[in-house]
């Protein structure tokens, strides 16, 4: 009688515990996206029909206004709350007779968030998104019925597209598939420095001090560190390896290997980079580094804020870091204290002096197919969606997203070259080009354009040691670094679950090496084999496969 | 009384009796029965996805069926014996170390007998339950780091700093601990209510035999919530191998892997992160079936042991 009454107060607390779980993953769970129905639906602009020739549209596209829903990260969640709020997009709907209304998801989960859509297949009108970053690709995206088949749409409909894809070879093969479909429509990287965002740094000011010179060879890097250590630095190179572009990665370069699969440059085949003796020599020098106190003793557990401090707060005097979030924040926040604070831009590590020094950053190669937009099966008008985004690819749509409106955000001089104006570059509030821009265009972010790197750098590289670290880094040879490949459904789920594991194996491994917990010399093999047996041959085979098909495109 | 005679007739009728006599509570358990049926019940259905290749786009019951596949495949993976491991040793450990402090707890609270500091404690020690777990895992993780709190006082007692989060055989002692501090307050909340439900006559009627505050305690306090102690351990072994994701996954990283990667965090890379929601839910599926397994054990245990169980 007792245990009952028992029972019911457990089930009564339960049910409050249940209820308050409840009320909370509601409110997760909020993404009552407004699914807008584009207006009227039967008449479609431009007859429809497909004759294999393109059309050149005549804005704007419709007679009554339309909306269409898209879907993409704001990647700029600290100023904007929404794409909605940018100006250039209001313009571009007055000249289109079409309004974008965007749904993004919240900033910190995306994949997740990403993903669940998918699943749901409550699917807005467009999505634009890393897809080369998903688990089931763009290849999975169409297999499943989500994205329609874009490439007789974009032949006919996307001419202002096309021509921006014949400016160059790489471009257009980059752009296509296997088969030589267009899939989706992509940003574009038509200046190959603009991809190599993130390198190594290393702090001025302190080199000055000490008499040393900025590092070329591994060699260097290592007397550097130890001078830095020599004179009470705590933990000379800080890095963050929750993120690649701010790892210990940047060092691979000396010992031309890599953390995954890369172009072997002495084969010109695929090779997966932590079962090479390359790689073995990179983890030597590593834990030689680790073992006299050179890297952070914490340096699998620091995030972003952490780096920040360390940068900031004399206790380390290197790291790899990026353009935009970390010179220019630290440079800031540690001017504050101290006005001589610089950090300096250093070439990627050699190991002799005259070797090529190589790009160590997974988007260097990836001059198409980074990000891209696909028109959905949930879509209505697809000729419209490809038509509106199309646009973007036209001159004036161009100079709307890299530049923002004329006379208000740029200048043109007689010979039409760009130039922002006093009011964005020099804003009286103290804002940064970057926040001041915000709210007029994005010549910094990705959509469907080309992203123009004179008005990127000019917003993004605003100090002069980024643009100098951006040149040096850019001087590297991007000949390791894959573009984006293609494998089918069936071998990128295979592909996915061989990789899962070892990529786990490989994090978890490389870090007890480094700090030696377990021995370069005695246990290399063992590992090597452990990697083996779990399949890397098969996921190195699809890769090979890949490369091979889209050398052929 | 002629309920010996039970026919399907007088069923029924005995069934009406008792829902007019007692309907009232009958609709108070509607919400917690919805809630059950929406959230419990129904998606058990999606369940089917664990013997298929589910792709995202295919329609119920329309992927293709792959029978035991996804369990052969985690049951053969690399790290199917960390995983397993991981879980139990977490999660035991937090019911080993962390069952009973509440319960000292409650015990030691009874005996206060001054209001104001009994209220003052119990308010302060449940503080930590409504703090935001990622905000609790912030702070574990800026008092662990070289430069925290625990550091700078292992320092000043003269000291080598440790740093905590990257190393391996750190992790479960942070879980446990921080777990057992953040929780302890509010779990302790069912046994002072428990102990309140004691029949003050009993104590008085001790105290006249010369009982002490221990005796009372040994023989009074603690039988007198034996089914609460009972009931909470047996629903809380029932949840042995559902340890929270949350927390292990704000708190590790690549080089606590090995200790700290359990089911349900890995669930969450396969399944969220890497879109194999056929083989998450096989793992899913495999943890849910040992949690009924266990309880089932520990309900039987309990029954011989001390005569309470859940049923």
């Amino acid at each position: 009688m007792k245990l009952r009454k028992t029972v019911g107060v457990m089930i009564t607390v339960s049910m409050i515990a249940g209820l308050a779980g409840c009320g909370s993953s509601g409110s997760n769970g909020a993404k009552d996206q407004s699914q807008a129905e584009g207006g009227g639906l039967q008449d479609t602009q431009a007859g429809g029909e497909f004759t294999g020739e393109p059309v050149e549209a005549s804005y704007p596209l419709t007679s009554e206004k339309k909306q269409l829903t898209v879907y993409a990260k704001n990647s700029n969640s600290s100023v904007l709350s929404s794409y909605q709020e940018i100006q250039a997009f209001e313009k571009a709907a007055e000249t289109l007779g079409v309004e974008l209304v965007w749904t993004h998801p919240v900033a910190g989960s995306e994949t997740d968030q990403y993903n669940l859509m998918i699943a749901s297949q409550e699917l807005p009108d467009i999505i634009f998104w890393d897809f080369s970053s998903t688990s089931t690709k763009l290849t999975g995206l169409i297999d499943n019925g989500s994205a329609i088949d874009m490439d007789s749409l974009i032949r006919q409909y996307a001419p202002n597209y096309l021509k921006a894809l014949e400016t160059e070879e790489e471009i257009m093969r980059q752009a296509l598939t296997d088969e030589g479909k267009f899939a989706a429509m992509y940003k574009l990287e038509p200046t190959p420095a603009r991809l190599v965002t993130a390198g190594p740094l290393m702090r001025k000011d302190l080199l000055e001090q000490y008499g040393l010179e900025v590092p070329v060879t591994i060699e260097d890097w290592y007397k550097n560190l130890k001078t830095f250590k020599e004179n009470g630095m705590q933990a000379p190179l800080t890095v963050s390896n929750s993120e690649p572009r701010t790892s210990l990665y940047f060092t691979m370069s000396a010992f031309q290997t890599y953390y995954s699969f890369y172009i072997d440059p002495d084969t010109g085949k695929i090779a997966y980079g932590p079962i090479t003796e390359n790689y073995r020599e990179w983890l030597r020098e590593m834990k030689r580094w680790y073992g006299e106190g050179l890297i952070d003793p914490e340096y699998t557990a620091t995030d972003r804020k952490t780096l920040a401090s360390n940068m900031t707060g004399g206790k380390s005097g290197a790291t790899m870091g990026l353009l935009s979030a970390t010179i220019g924040n630290l440079t800031s926040t540690a001017r504050t204290q101290n006005p001589d604070y610089e950090l300096v831009g250093c070439p990627w590590p050699v190991k002799a002096e005259g070797d090529t020094p190589y790009v160590i950053n997974y988007e260097a190669a990836v001059r198409v197919g980074g990000m891209g937009a696909v028109v959905t099966s949930s879509c209505q008008e697809p000729v419209l969606a490809v038509q509106v985004l199309d646009y973007f690819y036209s001159e004036e749509g161009q100079d709307l997203l890299n530049w923002g409106i004329e006379g208000v955000t740029y200048e043109k001089d007689g010979s039409n070259n760009k130039k922002f104006t006093d009011g964005i570059m020099k804003e009286a509030s103290g804002k940064t080009p970057s926040e001041a821009i915000a709210p007029y265009t994005i010549p910094a972010l990705g959509f469907t354009k080309m992203m123009d790197y004179d008005a990127w750098a000019a917003i993004n590289l605003s100090l002069p040691e980024q643009f100098e670290a951006n040149k040096v880094w850019a001087e590297g040879s991007t000949g390791m670094m894959l573009p984006n490949l293609e494998l089918t459904s069936e071998k990128n789920d295979e592909y996915n679950k061989i990789m899962n594991e070892i990529k786990t194996y490989v994090d978890e491994n490389q870090i007890k090496f480094i700090t030696g917990a377990l021995d370069v010399d005695s246990d290399f093999e063992k590992y090597v084999d452990q990697i083996k047996k779990m399949k890397i041959e098969t996921a190195a085979a699809y890769m090979q496969e890949a490369y091979d098909a889209y050398k052929n495109r | 009384m002629d309920s010996s005679k039970k026919t399907g007739n007088s069923l029924g009728k005995t069934l009406a009796k008792e829902f007019k006599r007692n309907w009232v509570l009958y609709v108070m358990m509607v919400p917690a029965l919805i809630y059950f049926l929406l959230y419990c019940y129904f998606p058990m259905f999606g369940l089917v996805i664990a013997f298929q290749d589910y792709r995202v786009g295919d329609p119920f019951l329309g992927g293709k069926f792959v029978g035991f596949k996804h369990f052969t495949d985690f049951f053969q993976s690399y790290y199917f014996g960390r995983l397993l491991k991981n879980t139990f040793l977490l999660s035991m450990g937090v019911l080993i170390f962390g069952y009973p402090v509440p319960l000292i707890f409650a015990l030691l609270l009874n005996e206060v007998r001054h209001l104001k500091f009994k209220k003052l404690a119990q308010t302060i020690t449940y503080l930590p339950h409504f703090i935001s777990l990622v905000v609790i895992c912030g702070l574990i993780l800026d008092f662990t780091k070289m430069d925290g709190l625990i550091n700078t006082l292992i320092k000043a007692c003269g000291g080598e700093p440790i740093p905590f989060m990257s190393k391996p055989e750190w992790f479960k002692p942070v879980y446990i601990i921080s777990d057992i501090w953040s929780s302890f307050g509010w779990n302790s909340i069912i046994f002072i209510a428990a102990l309140l439900g004691i029949d003050q006559e009993q104590y008085e009627a001790a105290s006249l035999d010369g009982a002490g505050r221990l005796k009372k305690i040994l023989y009074i306090s603690i039988p007198g919530i034996t089914p609460v102690i009972m009931t909470t351990l047996l629903m809380r072994l029932g949840r042995v191998m559902s340890l929270g994701f949350e927390k292990v996954f704000n708190l590790y990283n690549a080089s606590t892997y090995e200790t700290a990667d359990i089911i349900s965090t890995f669930v969450y890379r396969q399944g969220i992160l890497n879109a194999n929601y056929s083989s998450a839910a096989a793992i899913g599926l495999f943890n849910a079936v040992i949690n009924l397994a266990l309880v089932m054990a520990a309900n039987r245990i309990s029954k011989k042991l001390t005569e309470s169980s859940l049923w």
